[in-house]
């Protein structure tokens, strides 16, 4: 059929022919078995997407589909992966460095600067004076209490039990074994009682801001050591030249928590991250402000689409105030389309999987699969594995198992160049597998937490993911190890979550 | 079998075979609000009719369109002539053959979902809006910022796509999955 007899068959069910176009159409109808045939097509296509329309609403929306309604033939077989003998191994139990003198490491940052000479011995605090210049860092103790601070600050280590505040803000969380750790300023000391405390010092005026969150606040006499007064939870004051005044509610801006480091941390990281040439997609599970069904693709030349959430939740990711979708119901899912034809395809994805309900999970499956198709998946025991469909050889990568109940980096690479398909958890690898050099990467439609099988099968399988994720992003090239550990590093939840990791 | 019995079979099957039945249809009678008419009475002289079938389950799709063919005919007979967009030798040919496509319509439909898959989710979107009986042309291309000829080319080029991939996928086997 050529292009004018498509366009006459379609005006006449539009009801748009001319007089002319009509009369063009019957001769057609007339001589034309086959342009008969294409008719009846035509009507089927018009009415089956009438019927397919009441699935949307006419206002904007996600598109949903029903189930298909017909058989037609087919002819399969069921694949079984038999993956044994895989186990978690040992967790590795945390060993401090020994034999080095310090009083305290720092164990997080995002975009940390020092003063040059007022800084820490890469991440060793001695006594001495630091000045922080750019970013937040998160300082720990050897008694167990914690620091977390913003630049500008500036202050001095005497002891593991003494600190000065020259000026800026910190929040200290001091355990038990750290009672006792002080915080001196002008005109005014904060001795901890086990607590959870904010202080803030302008050093122009002089004036110091004291917030108790949790537990008791001493505040004493510099000189003296005299006891001024105490301060117990919600309560707040402020110090000049000793005497106490009423203070503002404290701001949270002010008062960083290890969480909103690790978000700054990751934060600064994904700005860059967004502007490498070959990120396909990059979605970094913002939940916009209007449409909360739209994952938005935040790579600068990403081709990959916009996902459309379908039934996914938004809660809470890595760290307060980063969003996750939840997937825990059988129809939850993201859909993408990923249009193209890839040499090397790299995915990687945070997620903290609850657990496996079915024979096989889907962390992004093409919808159906044939030539082209991409899935990466997990079976039961919660094994790892990428594939691709490549004729009647399947690229299937060795497997790993990947740990539930935690936050984990999943990554997979597909490379054509190099004939290999691999999987890493947490950056570390599963061993590189050949693939047949028939194998062709075109993910297309694809979805994230859930596959659309296209066929009706005498059961409908499915493979629904159990668990939170919070960043996904696809490039096309293989990432190597190192860049694989730098993301885990850029993006690990909690500042000791590497010791944790399998 | 009771009556009550009987009804829930036939609604099961009518609504099983609705989209084939009004494709069928369609063909011979492009305005949608006629396929509508048509096909209301299609349902009522079916269900006359359904106590002559012997094979149901089987055969319904087949005898609906034979019903169908009575009521389009009877149809056009009802509508003055300058409001038939096809001549009566072609109806009769368009039936005819319809009525031997019906296993084919029924591929049809079902292959319109694979291919409605491969659509762009954003482009899938707009097309089942335009398809939306509620949706009028001009709101939706005044929203999308485009022209109402712009929209509609854009849709006959999608709606020609998914004819071309079910003419290719209507018979496919998928052999294997991962």
């Amino acid at each position: 059929m050529n292009h004018e007899e498509n366009e006459l068959i379609g005006k006449y069910l539009d009801g748009k022919l001319s007089d002319t176009e009509s009369e063009s159409l019957h001769n057609l109808m007339r001589n034309s078995k086959q342009a008969r045939h294409r008719l009846q097509l035509f009507a089927a296509v018009s009415e089956g997407l009438a019927e397919r329309s009441r699935f949307v609403s006419p206002v904007p929306k996600t598109s949903r589909f029903g189930k298909l309604t017909l058989p037609w033939s087919i002819a399969a077989a069921a694949l079984i992966f038999a993956f044994i003998n895989w186990k978690i191994p040992a967790a590795k139990t945390i060993t401090g460095e020994s034999g080095e003198s310090f009083l305290a490491l720092l164990v997080d940052e995002a975009g940390a600067k020092f003063s040059e000479g007022n800084g820490p011995e890469q991440v060793r605090f001695g006594e001495g004076n630091y000045v922080l210049d750019e970013g937040a860092v998160h300082v720990r103790f050897s008694n167990g209490a914690d620091l977390l601070m913003k630049a500008p600050v500036s202050f001095a280590i005497d002891s593991a039990y003494r600190i000065r505040l020259h000026e800026g803000s910190m929040r200290a969380v001091a355990p038990p074994s750290a009672q006792g750790f002080t915080i001196a300023t002008p005109g005014v000391n904060y001795e901890d009682l086990g607590t959870e405390f904010g202080i803030s010092v302008n050093r122009e005026s002089g004036v110091s801001e004291l917030h108790v969150f949790d537990g008791q606040v001493d505040a004493k006499d510099p000189e003296s050591n005299q006891l001024l007064s105490s301060f117990r939870e919600g309560q707040s004051v402020t110090y000049t030249e000793g005497t106490a005044g009423p203070a503002p509610p404290p701001d949270s801006e002010k008062f960083l928590t290890p969480g909103s480091i690790g978000f700054l941390r990751w934060n600064i990281h994904q700005r860059r991250f967004g502007n490498d040439p070959d990120l396909l997609a990059c979605y970094s599970f913002t939940k916009p402000g209007e449409d909360i069904s739209r994952l938005r693709n935040e790579a600068k030349n990403g081709v990959a689409s916009d996902g459309d959430i379908s039934g996914a939740r938004w809660v809470s990711g890595r760290w307060p105030g980063k969003d996750a979708l939840l997937f825990d119901r059988d129809n939850d899912f993201v859909e993408i389309d990923l249009p193209g034809n890839y040499k090397e395809l790299t995915f990687a994805a945070w997620v903290k999987l609850d657990r496996f309900d079915f024979s096989h999970t889907s962390l992004f499956d093409s919808n159906g699969w044939s030539d082209g198709d991409v899935h990466w998946q997990f079976n039961r025991s919660g094994s790892m594995w990428i594939a691709a469909f490549a004729g009647n050889r399947k690229t299937i990568s060795p497997p790993k198992i990947v740990p539930t109940g935690q936050w984990v980096h999943l990554a997979a690479v597909i490379s054509l160049d190099q004939l290999k398909s691999e999987v890493f958890v947490n950056g570390t690898p599963s061993g590189a597998s050949q693939i047949p050099e028939e194998t062709i990467l075109e993910p297309g439609i694809s979805r994230i937490g859930n596959w659309l099988w296209d066929q009706e099968w005498p059961y409908v399988p499915i493979r629904a993911l159990r668990g939170r994720m919070d960043e996904f992003a696809i490039w096309k090239r293989a990432l190597t190890e190192p860049e694989l550990q730098k993301l885990v590093e850029e993006g690990k939840p909690a500042p000791l979550w590497t010791m944790q990791k399998n | 079998m009771t009556s009550n019995e009987q009804q829930k079979i036939f609604l099961r099957l009518l609504s099983r075979h609705d989209p084939e039945i009004r494709a069928f249809i369609r063909a011979s009678i492009p305005d949608p609000l006629d396929v509508a008419e048509v096909m209301q009475n299609v349902s009522v002289i079916a269900w006359e009719k359904f106590d002559s079938l012997e094979n149901p389950e089987s055969d319904f799709g087949k005898w609906a369109c034979v019903v169908a063919r009575y009521e389009i005919l009877k149809f056009r007979r009802s509508k003055a002539r300058d409001r038939l967009v096809l001549d009566d030798d072609i109806v009769e040919k368009l039936v005819e053959e319809g009525i031997e496509a019906t296993s084919n319509r029924e591929q049809w439909i079902a292959a319109l979902e694979f291919c409605l898959q491969r659509l762009p989710g954003k482009k899938r979107e707009i097309l089942l809006r335009a398809y939306h009986p509620e949706t009028s042309m001009k709101e939706l291309a005044a929203e999308l910022n485009q022209k109402p000829n712009a929209l509609y080319q854009s849709l006959s080029r999608m709606r020609l796509s998914l004819v071309d991939c079910i003419e290719k996928n209507s018979s496919r086997d998928i052999e294997s999955f991962s």
